[in-house]
């Protein structure tokens, strides 16, 4: 089914089409296993969430509404949410602490590196570079790291509605750079 | 500070998942009645979908394998719009008894430990520790479930199992989780396991080709007619 748009494939999944699914599949599975395994940093947990993402999808497709963004996006952003569960789940727990110990003892890249190597986009990076290093602080620990913005702040040592503004105020200075120019 | 304002303070953190459970669900109950908050929220939701396009390159190639096991749990799942509810779970059966023999099962016990609405209640629960033991120990298998619901079951060599689903959405108090075994041909309850269940502990004889997760009216059921909300096969 290459033809077919993302809106006819999914309209087909509420049809009960397991060949939409698969095309859908063929189509965004890669980014979403990708972007799964960058954000929990291990292959077995980003299958996992690859499979559950689109199992999902299958059993609730009306989830997705084509009037608030295209479908890729909603995909990548119930990942983002899988992975997020699973890295704060007691399974992954000490796995994640031991990646801070190593972190924190110098045996592994630290943030910054960690991030740039998951951020593939120039135009990501450029947007992130130009907020404020405090906005840019608080996004990347929250959503590349998968922290809450109460772990942010204490991790940073500030008040946690300082910690909500500044995400907030990222968020709207990346809304121009990122969307107008059509990164997703 | 209202609620609303209260709401629309965490718009930001909730667009990078960056909430609590409890928080996450305050904000999309306040989401689903608002459309105001709702136009507030979808420009930070954009942004954050453009944050993880970002982290996706050409070279992501998918593992061997992964579509199979994603077919396998969908193809049973939801057959067909038309079909009766019985018939997705004869459908679901038919691809556990191809994956083994059939053999006799008897569910001997069944704990469970509340959620609570709560992540640390789990992390502390004595259940969660012997299944982590129980994970490491050999002979061993784990089971993803997979669905409307993610869950994990890690099953011992003795066919003690324990049902890990920290973060299964907590239904109303008149409805239930409800555990289901594949045995041969046959599904047997493994345990009802309340509204809001964080870990639970069961044991079963036989040789078991998966596990399903349904949501029954509060006390359980004998059979069920749900289409099941997780499923995971035991593959080999």
């Amino acid at each position: 089914m290459p033809d077919l748009s993302d809106v006819d494939l999914a309209a087909a999944v509420a049809g009960g089409d397991q060949g939409a699914l698969e095309a859908l599949y063929a189509r965004h599975g890669a980014a979403v296993f990708g972007f799964a395994r960058r954000v929990l940093r291990s292959t077995p947990l980003a299958e996992e969430v690859t499979q559950e993402v689109f199992v999902r999808f299958w059993r609730d497709p009306g989830r997705y509404d084509p009037g608030r963004g295209p479908l890729r996006a909603f995909l990548l952003r119930d990942t983002h949410g899988r992975a997020v569960d699973l890295l704060r789940a007691e399974t992954a727990r000490r796995a994640r602490e031991e990646r801070d110990q190593a972190l924190s003892s110098g045996e592994a890249p630290g943030p910054e590196q960690e991030v740039w190597e998951a951020v593939r986009s120039a135009q990501v990076r450029t947007a992130l570079d130009a907020l404020p290093a405090p906005e840019k602080e608080a996004i990347v620990l929250a959503f590349y790291f998968g922290l809450t913005y109460q772990e942010v702040a204490r991790r940073l040592g500030e008040p946690e509605g300082t910690i909500k503004s500044r995400i907030r105020r990222g968020l709207e200075r990346l809304r121009g750079p990122l969307l107008q120019q059509g990164v997703t | 500070m209202s609620d609303r304002n209260g709401v629309e303070s965490l718009l930001g953190a909730y667009a990078l998942d960056a909430l609590s459970l409890e928080e996450s669900r305050r904000v999309e109950a306040a989401l689903s009645a608002d459309p105001t908050l709702r136009a507030a929220a979808d420009p930070l939701l954009a942004v954050a979908a453009a944050l993880a396009e970002g982290a996706t390159d050409e070279t992501d190639r998918l593992p061997a394998g992964l579509w199979g096991r994603i077919a396998a749990a969908t193809a049973p799942l939801r057959p067909a719009r038309t079909a009766s509810r019985v018939s997705a779970w004869q459908r679901w059966l038919g691809a556990a008894v191809a994956s083994t023999a059939v053999a006799a099962a008897l569910i001997l016990a069944f704990v469970a430990v509340r959620q609570h609405g709560r992540i640390l209640d789990f992390e502390q629960s004595p259940l969660a520790a012997a299944a982590e033991a129980a994970r490491d120990a050999a002979g061993s298998r784990v089971v993803s479930l997979s669905g409307e619901v993610s869950a994990e079951i890690v099953l011992a060599a003795d066919g003690t199992g324990y049902l890990l689903t920290p973060r299964a959405p907590e239904l109303p108090a008149e409805e239930t989780y409800q555990l289901w075994a594949i045995v041969g041909d046959r599904v047997i309850s493994a345990g009802v396991l309340g509204p809001s269940p964080a870990v639970s502990a069961f044991h079963v004889s036989g040789e078991v080709a998966g596990f399903a997760l349904t949501i029954e009216t509060a006390g359980g059921v004998v059979s069920s007619e749900q289409d099941p909300v997780a499923v995971g096969l035991i593959i080999g």
